[in-house]
């Protein structure tokens, strides 16, 4: 991976696990560096219990179980890129970069095959096989443990993901109806039963700082 | 319509291209019609959504007409003139792809224009677009009509 000469980056860990507050926030940063107000930023977050959809919906991307979430009185929220619905818990961990760019349409599976690997190369250092699986997901095992998805205006790039850490999977795949060939998920438990948002969040600040950037951490 | 071509990218005469937006330009009297170039919806995928700003909406040159999803990417689609949107095709509301199918019939905003006399001496013609595409078409590792 190309180093980033001390390319500064500012780190905000989420203090809230309100999901509407959270995707308010992110919607905040993403024009904050499109107004050039902010630096490049890392967003660290987590929600209650939720799904969390794209702008619009797909039969590419999957969907949810909308009666069963009514039943099962889950809030579903809309978020800022695009793809189709993802379910959160504590056992979830959300990561956003927010990155400056000149602008224009570029390739999603480019996209997210750059940024997934700040997330691999951490995973791999806590013991963890993982590996880029297009168009968007990060796998292990042949499983998929992470989503992304994307957004850019004129001079940012958001690109975000999920991270299963110790999710509850039951609950997960009876609201989610994944896409045509999805692959099953697995939280990362599955290889390492003590893992937890504090150790992967610690190893991804490491994999930024060990690739040249300069990393300025703050809470939200 | 004759045209110029590259890896299967086809460049038809009669428009003006801006190969940085990776749109076309089509003038009848005073209004312009825009749509995605050949290469530009080969690299962007599959569309599978576009939301184009409404009509009355003023734009500058290079600022958001539309934004763009695929495969889970929202991205801009920018203006190429500055000016009015005056219309949007309906079309492409619900089959977005079409604009993959035949992204110079598919148009996808008409705008009239406010500064033509500045602005359109900065896209170029159909074999200039083509010349210029090529690097790009290489970069990006497209054939165009293979999606």
């Amino acid at each position: 991976m190309e180093k980033s000469s001390q390319r500064p980056i500012r780190v905000i860990f989420s203090q809230t696990r309100n999901p509407e507050l959270n995707l308010a926030k992110e919607k905040a940063i993403f024009f904050e560096v499109e107004s050039r107000s902010s630096p490049d930023t890392l967003f660290f977050w987590i929600n209650d219990e939720c799904l969390v959809a794209g702008q619009i919906k797909s039969a590419k991307y999957g969907w949810y179980n909308q009666k069963l979430a009514e039943e099962m009185k889950i809030p579903v929220y809309k978020r800022f890129t695009g793809g189709g619905v993802v379910y959160h818990d504590l056992g979830n961990l959300n990561w956003s970069f927010f990155v400056r760019t000149n602008g224009g349409f570029r390739s999603p599976e480019k996209i997210f095959r750059e940024y997934s690997k700040f997330i691999i190369e951490s995973l791999k250092q806590l013991g963890l096989d993982a590996y880029f699986a297009p168009p968007n997901r990060i796998e292990v095992a042949g499983k998929k443990v992470s989503g992304m998805a994307a957004r850019s205006g004129l001079k940012c790039l958001l690109v975000h993901g999920t991270l299963l850490l110790n999710s509850n999977l039951e609950r997960l795949n009876l609201l989610c109806i994944p896409p045509p060939e999805s692959p099953e998920v697995a939280n990362l438990s599955q290889w390492l039963p003590d893992i937890n948002s504090e150790m992967v969040m610690k190893a991804i600040v490491s994999t930024m700082q060990k690739n040249g950037y300069q990393v300025d951490q703050s809470p939200s | 319509m004759s045209q110029n071509e590259y890896k299967g990218c086809r460049f038809p005469e009669g428009l003006l291209y801006d190969v940085d937006y990776h749109v076309w330009v089509r003038m009848e009297s005073d209004i312009a019609t825009i749509g995605a170039t050949d290469p530009g919806q080969a690299y962007a995928g599959e569309i599978i959504y576009i939301k184009v700003k409404e009509p009355g909406t003023v734009l500058d040159r290079g600022a958001i007409a539309a934004t763009v999803e695929s495969a889970k990417y929202m991205g801009p689609m920018r203006a190429p003139l500055s000016g009015t949107v005056i219309e949007v095709n309906p079309i492409i509301k619900n089959q977005p792809s079409a604009i993959n199918s035949d992204p110079y019939s598919t148009w996808v905003l008409k705008v009239k224009p406010s500064k033509p006399e500045d602005e359109l001496k900065l896209l170029l013609d159909s074999s200039r677009a083509a010349e210029r595409y090529k690097p790009i078409i290489e970069e990006w590792g497209i054939e165009c009509g293979k999606q």
